[in-house]
């Protein structure tokens, strides 16, 4: 057969000669017995498949719709993906501050308890004392006084004031 | 428009042969024997094969370093994918020259001699011999179709010969190179 390709292995010389001897020993002609003429229909086919060739691979190079939507669908997983990791962090965010709130709440709650406990402890404490205490020392040492201020005709002096013992004493 | 395509494409990788026109000398020396070997195979459209055979090498971005075995590696696949999809598709050129099956159109084309000499070896011997001596393919081109190491090619190459020159001279003496 002639050489088509040019980069067909160049054969060694012993590979010829048992093909030759191989040849000999089954009657095939040397020549090949295939006619390698170039017919206009030969050469139309042959233009025919390089067409559908070039049409394949240009096919073939063409990105799928697959890819497409992949490709498209890639920003919006995104977006989906940092959306929900930010509603998690904002709901981890929320917890956290009802559970401040929460405890914050029982805080002033058991304070406004606590003061509530206090107020009455006290008064009753003072209650006590106050029972206990004569009732000249509630009065106290000093003696009330008083003090009403007497209207004057117009010749009186402005501050003149009429001293008058408290009732009952 | 397709011809400006084709006009636009580096003329280097245009077709794995070279230029178009040595594109097409190659195709109307292969295609042929291309067809014969598919139909050698059994194939129900020998022709589709062939073409198909050359569509996939042309499509192929990558270039292919030996196109005439690729051709005929992608014939004998296609012709045994064709043959049996679903079983074992390491068989030898077992239908080669069988009676019924071979390719009767190509029959003219070779001896009766010739025929009855391959039918007598081993399928698995002929399918190689047949590569080397009627194809004109070489050693490793042959081991690329089959799949199979080059000294497995040779091995079977020289058995084959074994086996005729028994044929020829039954009980004589060996002549193995």
């Amino acid at each position: 057969m002639p050489s088509l390709d040019t980069n067909r292995i160049q054969e060694l010389e012993e590979d010829c000669a048992l093909r030759s001897e191989l040849q000999g020993l089954l009657g095939v002609p040397e020549q090949g017995f295939f006619s390698a003429e170039v017919t206009p229909e030969l050469v139309a086919l042959a233009e025919e498949l390089r067409h559908e060739a070039n049409r394949r691979r240009r096919v073939a190079r063409r990105p799928q719709p697959t890819w497409l939507l992949l490709a498209a669908g890639l920003p919006l997983a995104f977006a989906l993906v940092g959306l929900g990791t930010w509603g998690i962090q904002q709901k981890h965010r929320a917890d956290a501050l009802a559970q401040a709130v929460e405890a914050k709440n029982s805080e002033v709650q058991r304070t406004a308890a606590q003061a509530a406990q206090d107020r009455q402890s006290l008064s009753e404490l003072k209650l006590a004392v106050l029972e206990k205490q004569p009732l000249k020392r509630r009065t106290g040492s000093r003696p009330a006084e008083l003090v009403i201020p007497v209207e004057h005709p117009a010749a009186t002096q402005l501050g003149q004031t009429e001293q008058v013992k408290a009732v009952g004493r | 428009m397709e011809d400006m395509e084709s006009f636009m494409q580096p003329l280097k990788s245009e077709t794995p042969f070279g230029e178009v026109s040595e594109f097409h000398e190659a195709f109307a020396a292969l295609y042929p024997r291309l067809v014969s070997y598919a139909r050698r195979y059994g194939a129900t459209f020998p022709e589709d094969i062939a073409q198909e055979a050359f569509v996939i090498l042309m499509q192929r971005i990558e270039p292919v370093e030996h196109p005439t075995a690729f051709l005929y590696g992608t014939v004998r696949t296609l012709s045994l994918t064709e043959r049996r999809p679903m079983k074992n598709q390491n068989l030898s050129l077992e239908i080669v020259l069988e009676p019924g099956k071979g390719p009767e159109a190509d029959d003219d084309l070779l001896h009766r001699e010739v025929r009855e000499r391959m039918k007598t070896l081993s399928p698995t011997f002929r399918e190689a011999l047949w590569l080397f001596v009627v194809e004109g393919l070489s050693i490793k081109e042959i081991a690329e179709i089959l799949s199979i190491p080059e000294a497995t090619v040779k091995t079977r190459i020289f058995r084959a010969k074994a086996q005729l020159r028994e044929q020829l001279n039954p009980g004589g003496e060996h002549a193995l190179a």
